[in-house]
This record gives C-alpha cells, structure tokens and sequence, in this order.
C-alpha cells in the first residue's frame, strides 16, 4: 500500500467530502407555473417513454436487477442520488432527478473552495443531464441550460481524447497477484501534455487498517468503502513499474468522440461516491467494465459476470467486444529493464555492475577500475549497475543515497545518451488460459479399486498448466474441490461418494534464484485432506490442514529444481488430542516441454512430532505404521488453450494411486 | 454465497494471524517539494498483508492518500492545478528524472519536457543539455526534488535555443 501525502493528498480532500445527503427534489409548486408545468410535461414524457426502464438509465445509475424484481444501484453513498429511494428506485430517482434540473442557479462566491456541495445538479450530474437532455429534448427556454465552468475545468485539465484499459500482472514472488489489476487510463492529446501526465481512473477499497485480521474480515465482507479514483499515470507508474515491478500492458480503446465525452462526463458524476467493497462480486475490474458500458450502450460486459470477477476475465471481455480494442502495448517494470541490460553484458562486466549495484555502498575502487574501460562500455555498465542499485534500495529510504548519486554523477558526465533497451515481452495476459476449471479424473487406488473423481476450479492457475500468459512457476488455486465416487467398478452397492479435498486456497512460488535477484521459493497452503493411516477407511480420513513452506529454486533452462522446508498443523478426530504437528522437507522438479506438456516429479518427508505414531516404534495393535514419505509424478499435455490431459501417480505411506485426467478451463 | 465468504475469511485469517502475524507500514518519506507530497509504502516483506492485498485486488492497489495539515492549494477539482503539476511530477518521479537526465534520455525526461512547454525541436536536446549539466542540477545527494527543478529551469533559461522554446520556464 502506497500513502501519498500532501499535495496530492487534497485529491481526496476535494471528492472525498461527505456530500449532502440526497438532495430533496423540490416540490412542483416552488416552481413558477410554466416551469412547474414544464417539468410536469417532462415526467409524463419519461413515465410514456419508460425511460426508467432503458437500459442507459441503468447503466448509469448502475443498477442491478434484482433476484425478485426491482434493481437496486452499486452505489450506496446518499449523494450518489437525488431521490431519498434512489438505490432501489429507478423511476423515482429519474422524476427526482428531472425536478432538480430545475433548481435556480447557484452563484459561488468567487475564491471559495471546489465543493461538490455547491455544484448544481446538471453539472453534477453531467452524464444523467445530456443524456435526458437527449432524449426529452428539453427546451432551453423553459428549462435554463447551467453552465457549468466547473466540469469544464476539469475536463480541460484532463485534456484526454481517447482511453486506454490498463493491465498490471502479478508481483514476482507473490502468485497472489496473479489475477491482475485493471484501470483505466485518459490519454491526453498531444498538445495537452504527454503519456506519463495522463489521468487514470481506478476503483478500489479504502482500508484504513493494517491489522492483518481486521482487514481480512472487512476485505471479505463489504466493511471497506471503495470508490474511483483519478490520478496522474506517473503515480500509477511509480507504484506499479517501479515499486512494485509489475509489468502493465496496455490496451487502447475505441471510442467515438460522443462516446468518450460520456465516459468522461459519467467519471465526473461517479468520482467521489462510495461502494461498500465486496471482493468476491463488486470489485475493480467489475465497476470498470460498468464506467465502458455507459459510454458505449451496445456493450454488454458486466452482465456477463453474476459471480465473482477475475481481472483477466473482464480483460477478455473488452478484446471480445468487437472493434472495441485493437492496438496493445507493453510497458515493463524496472526489473525487467534491469535484466535486459544485464542481458548486454559480457561475463565480465555482469560481475563489476554487480559490485556496484549490489550493495548499498559499493566500492569506489571498483567505479575508478571502470574509468579504464572505453567509454561504451562504462555506459552499459552504468546503466545496468544503476538499475540494479535502484531494485534493491529504491524503496528503502533508510538506504544510502550518497552511493548512488556517485553512480549517476559517473554517468552522467560521460555525455553519451543511452541506447534504448530491447526488451522481450512476454505472453499476454488474455492469451492464457480461461480462470474457472472443472476436471474429471478416473484411476485406480489401492490394489484394485477404481475410483471416478469430479472436479471444480473457480481460480486460478497451478504449476502444471500452461504458463503462456501467467507467471511462470507459480500457483494460486482457490475453492479446489475434488469428490470422489470410490469402489466405482465394483457394483453399485459398494459405492461412497466422499470429499477427496477441499482447498480454501493454494500458493506456490517458486522464484529461480539468480546472481542478482535473491528471492525465497514459498508456498502456503490451507484446507480439506484425506489422510492415510491404519485407523481409517481405505479411502482416509478427512482432515483440516495448514501447511507452510519456504525454500529454494534453481533454474536450468526448461528445467526448475525446488526444494522446501514444510510445517504443517492438521486438525482431525483420527489424530491423538485431534491434532498432528508435522514437518519435514518437498523436493522436486518441473521440467516444461515447450508449451505442449510438463513434467512434475515431486518427493515429500513430513515427520509428525505430535499426534501420530512414530513410525520407528509402531503400536502393534495399530496394524503397521510406515515411514511419512511419499512420492508423485504428473505428466500434463496441454491439448489446446483450455484444454488438458494429465496423467498422475502417487506412492506414499499406505497410499498408491494411478489415473489420468482431463480439464477443461472456462 | 454469504456462507462461503465467510469460510474463505475464517481460512484466510487464521492462516494470515498464525502464519505472519501482524505487520507494520514500513514509512517512507521523498523529502518535501513546494507541494508537500510525501509517501508511505509497504516494504516488499509485507507477508500476509501483500498476499492478500493482492489476492483481494484492488484493496490497496491504489494509493489512498492521507492529508497532512496545511494542505496546499496544488489540487483542484480532483485534478493537479497547471501551477503544481511541474512540482508535483518533478517530486514525485525525482529518482526516475535523475537517472533519465544521467542517461541522456527516457519517458520522463520527455515528459518534464512538455510538463516545461518545450517544443518538439528541442525536446531531443534536453538529454544532452541535462546531461551536460548534471553536476548544477543535482550538485549532492541531498538536493531536493525543488531545488533541482528550479536550477534544471534557471540552467534552461539562461540558454537561448531553450528560453525561447520552452513556454513555462
């Protein structure tokens, strides 16, 4: 979380302001006759027209139809409104709306501090009035157009002629972010200023805690407000590219001019109103779909999505919708940067730009043993010794910064402009394959019973998949559900249907470790397991687990090694005082045969220290305990995009399994 | 639906409070400009609070800003007023220009460029101008990001080839 304070702090001032509460429209008899008989004849043309019932009335009040009739809107903050029953009523809010067009102009007092307050509805409102204006036609003379120099201002500063939907891809070492982010960025006209001071408009939850449990609490159940935001591209770039090395790739959309005057007039209205923040079905990438409906009324996005939102989901969406979006770009964080220019390096030069770059003080020896060098090469020294210093100190303000001002001062009095760095991209994000996965599975446990197994996936990605346009080497799987139907070849009596396993959530990263960048492989995983012991059934008992590991990968071209050290605590009424600690080390390797298939071997040593028997000393009369190893190999051959065969075996203590599986992402 | 929110937030905490713990913001500061900008961010070893920020996508994905006493008028509207946004952008992005005025060239660079009202002929001169003049515009490593920007605009206005050029000197 980044917190900028100050200057731009006053953004928040400014649109964060509790407005008032719905204004009340004014009563038809405060208006004069032929005003009030105006406004009359308005409603009457909105009720026979039905225009509370069109599609443009609810996308911008972003109303949702309800499961029992009726809507209700996203928005929950009051100013969001005109009618005290806006949120759920779409008819009353638009009469509302049409009287308050007809309140007398407001004359703010010159030097008086921007307040939404004082704002007259039609400019508040900017979107809802031309589009009425539209389609009732209203008649300047009995209903007086305001000017607003407000909204005028404002869309001059923006400066923006078309938009551009941006992606952020995941952290490295964090699988978490796998999903993205989306936002949406107003590029400005040439003569208005460059790409970098660009606005973007982004929607996401306020959090005003730290507390890790809090914040997972309020995170999940709507406790946060969320709102749009707009801020300058060169804030997002310095959070995401340079902060938090995340790669953006940018998408640039099509709209019409009127189109584009909608969107920026609905961002007007919308900003600085609040939606309590639900993760799992109101989120980022779901409101910005609702802000390209509104300009555009012949998309149909957000109604695609009853559930949850993932952001490559809604990425693919717009590039679905045709014509919408058609030029990509691809923006690189600073620690691709970093490696492409160390990519220029020979062998050599890699070890001194290490010395200088790696250490927050490096040597001074080192910088004049460089002088030596000619001076192309000391600029390509330079440059990647610089952004390795800035990768590993840049954020940390406790750093030195005496050394790397050295650095740069080196470099800039070699008077040679840098040449531009060639830089790789990688697969797109939309190019990957779909989020939600279901899986059959057949095989054979044990001697000879066969079993079927059903499979559901909602999100999102795991090492044996494909990893053309996610992180490589890395996992995030949530709601895993595997139920089995055992004994399933031995007649229909003998058959159990049970949970195989329940994973609430499942990360994996395993980040190659590399002369220049140290990070720690990991994985956290927590949920619902069969284990195998002698006091259960042949098919295990059902147990809660909670593991995590921490460790260390290296990379060998296709072929990446691991090795991790797991903890885990597993709660279940088969153990002694229902618990089992347990620990131990998981080595394995993951070798990717181009994009068509993979290769996981994986061996595992969990020694339980509480709970179960030690397996050098078994109690007779629970049957014969074995050592608490296993071992699995999975093949997976990637048949098309969302398409997928494995084939999978498992060796371990009381515990052989053989079978193959087909998934289907959708 | 309800009920499975409420299972993955009982997972996801007592996964989060037995395995890392609680956190802290780690405070950063970028010295002050003439708009007071400052910023805070996690460090990289957030734990659970990053996993799950970026799980959750969108808490936290975006600033929030705080608002410190004394405010200045630099924001208007929601939008960076024209008279702030050379402070705010040079503030802001400082380590990015430094190193682009070091290197002779990058985005920011051009940027600051059109942020000064440069003309397209001389924006490609401003690499090496900075360059040559690196040593003026940051003469130590505790030149702040406004006082680099008023010697990089003096240095500009004293050359003739930019007085002219450049609109908002």
């Amino acid at each position: 979380m980044t917190h900028y304070l100050g200057c731009i702090a006053a953004i928040l001032l400014v649109i964060s302001l509790p407005f008032s509460a719905g204004a009340q429209a004014p009563e038809s008899e405060r208006l004069d006759g032929p005003r009030a008989s105006y406004l009359r004849h308005l409603q009457l043309d909105a009720d026979r027209l039905e225009l509370d019932q069109r599609r443009q009335w609810r996308t911008l009040m972003h109303y949702q139809s309800r499961y029992f009739g009726g809507v209700k809107s996203h928005f929950d903050s009051p100013s969001f409104f005109l009618s005290e029953d806006g949120k759920v009523d779409a008819r009353a809010e638009l009469q509302a709306t049409l009287a308050a067009f007809f309140e007398p102009a407001r004359a703010v007092p010159p030097g008086e501090r921007y307040d939404p307050k004082n704002e007259h509805p039609q400019c508040r409102f900017r979107a809802r009035y031309q589009w009425l204006k539209e389609v009732l036609a209203f008649d300047a003379e009995r209903l007086p157009e305001q000017d607003c120099p407000d909204y005028k201002e404002w869309s001059k500063t923006l400066g923006a002629e078309s938009a551009t939907l941006i992606f952020a891809a995941s952290y490295i070492n964090n699988p978490a972010s796998m999903f993205g982010h989306t936002m949406l960025r107003l590029d400005r006209r040439p003569d208005a200023g460059s790409i970098l001071t660009s606005y973007v408009v982004s929607f996401a939850a306020e959090p005003w805690t730290t507390n890790p449990f809090i914040y997972s609490v309020l995170g999940l159940s709507g406790g946060f407000d969320a709102q749009f935001s707009v801020l300058p591209f060169y804030v997002k770039t310095h959070e995401y590219s340079s902060m938090e090395n995340r790669d953006l790739w940018e998408y640039h959309l099509n709209f019409e001019p009127e189109e584009f005057e909608r969107l920026i007039a609905h961002i007007w209205e919308v900003q600085g109103n609040t939606i309590d923040y639900y993760y799992l079905d109101e989120n980022c990438s779901f409101h910005l779909l609702t802000l390209l409906e509104v300009a555009k009324p012949s998309l149909r996005l957000s109604d695609n999505f009853p559930g949850a939102v993932i952001p490559t989901d809604t990425l693919r969406q717009v590039l679905d919708a045709s014509g919408l979006s058609d030029r990509r770009n691809f923006r690189p964080a600073q620690r691709r940067q970093m490696l492409a220019r160390r990519a220029a390096l020979t062998v050599e030069e890699v070890k001194l730009a290490g010395q200088l770059g790696q250490a927050a003080k490096g040597k001074a020896e080192v910088l004049a043993a460089l002088q030596d060098a000619p001076p192309a090469r000391q600029v390509e020294v330079l440059d990647a010794a610089i952004a390795l210093w800035s990768f590993n100190y840049g954020s940390d303000e406790q750093a030195d910064k005496s050394w790397k001002y050295k650095l740069l001062a080196a470099r800039g009095g070699l008077k040679t402009t840098s040449s531009e760095v060639e830089i790789v991209a990688p697969t797109p994000p939309e190019v990957g394959h779909k989020t939600a996965r279901v899986s059959v599975a057949g095989g054979i446990a044990g001697a000879q019973d066969g079993f079927l197994e059903l499979g559901v996936r909602p999100a999102l990605h795991d090492l044996l998949t494909s990893d053309v346009g996610y992180s490589p080497l890395a996992q995030i799987e949530f709601l895993d559900l595997r139920l089995r139907v055992e004994n399933f070849d031995t007649g229909i009596a003998d058959t159990d249907i049970i949970l195989q396993h329940f994973d609430l959530l499942e990360i994996i990263s395993l980040s190659p470790l590399d002369a220049w960048i140290k990070k720690w492989s990991w994985g956290v995983k927590t949920g619902f397991d069969r284990t195998y012991r002698a006091q259960c059934p042949d098919y295990g008992c059902l147990v809660y687990d909670l593991a995590v590991g921490f460790g260390g990968t290296l990379e060998f071209g296709p072929l990446a090694l691991y090795s991790l050290l797991d903890g885990e605590v597993a709660l279940g009424s088969t153990f002694e005082n229902n618990v089992r600690l347990s620990a131990g080390p998981r080595v394995g390797g993951l070798l990717a045969l181009g994009s068509l298939a993979r290769v996981h071997l994986e061996g595992r040593y969990r020694y339980p220290f509480l709970g179960e028997e030690r397996w050098m000393n078994p109690i007779p009369w629970q049957g014969t305990a074995q050592p608490p190893w296993s071992a699995r190999v999975t093949v997976s051959f990637q048949i098309s995009r969302n398409f997928e065969a494995r084939l999978n075996a498992v060796e371990g203590r009381r515990r052989a399994e053989a079978g193959a599986s087909f998934h289907v992402y959708w | 639906m309800k009920y499975v929110k409420m299972m993955i937030a009982i997972g996801v905490v007592f996964f989060g409070v037995s395995v890392f713990g609680a956190t802290s913001a780690q405070a950063q500061s970028y010295g002050t400009a003439g708009c007071g900008l400052g910023s805070m961010l996690f460090g990289e070893d957030e734990g659970m609070i990053q996993i799950f920020a970026a799980t959750t996508n969108g808490l936290f994905a975006t600033q929030t800003f705080g608002i410190t006493s004394g405010t200045s008028n630099c924001v208007d509207r929601g939008v960076i007023s024209q008279n702030s946004e050379q402070e705010a952008f040079f503030e802001m992005n400082y380590d990015a220009l430094r190193q682009d005025m070091a290197a002779g060239q990058g985005e920011h660079l051009l940027a600051m460029g059109s942020l000064l009202g440069c003309s397209a002929e001389v924006q490609s001169e401003l690499g090496s101008f900075s360059q040559a003049h690196y040593e003026q515009i940051f003469p130590s490593d505790h030149t702040t990001a406004n006082q680099a920007l008023y010697s990089y605009k003096m240095q500009l206005s004293q050359q003739e080839g930019f007085a002219q050029a450049c609109a908002r000197l």
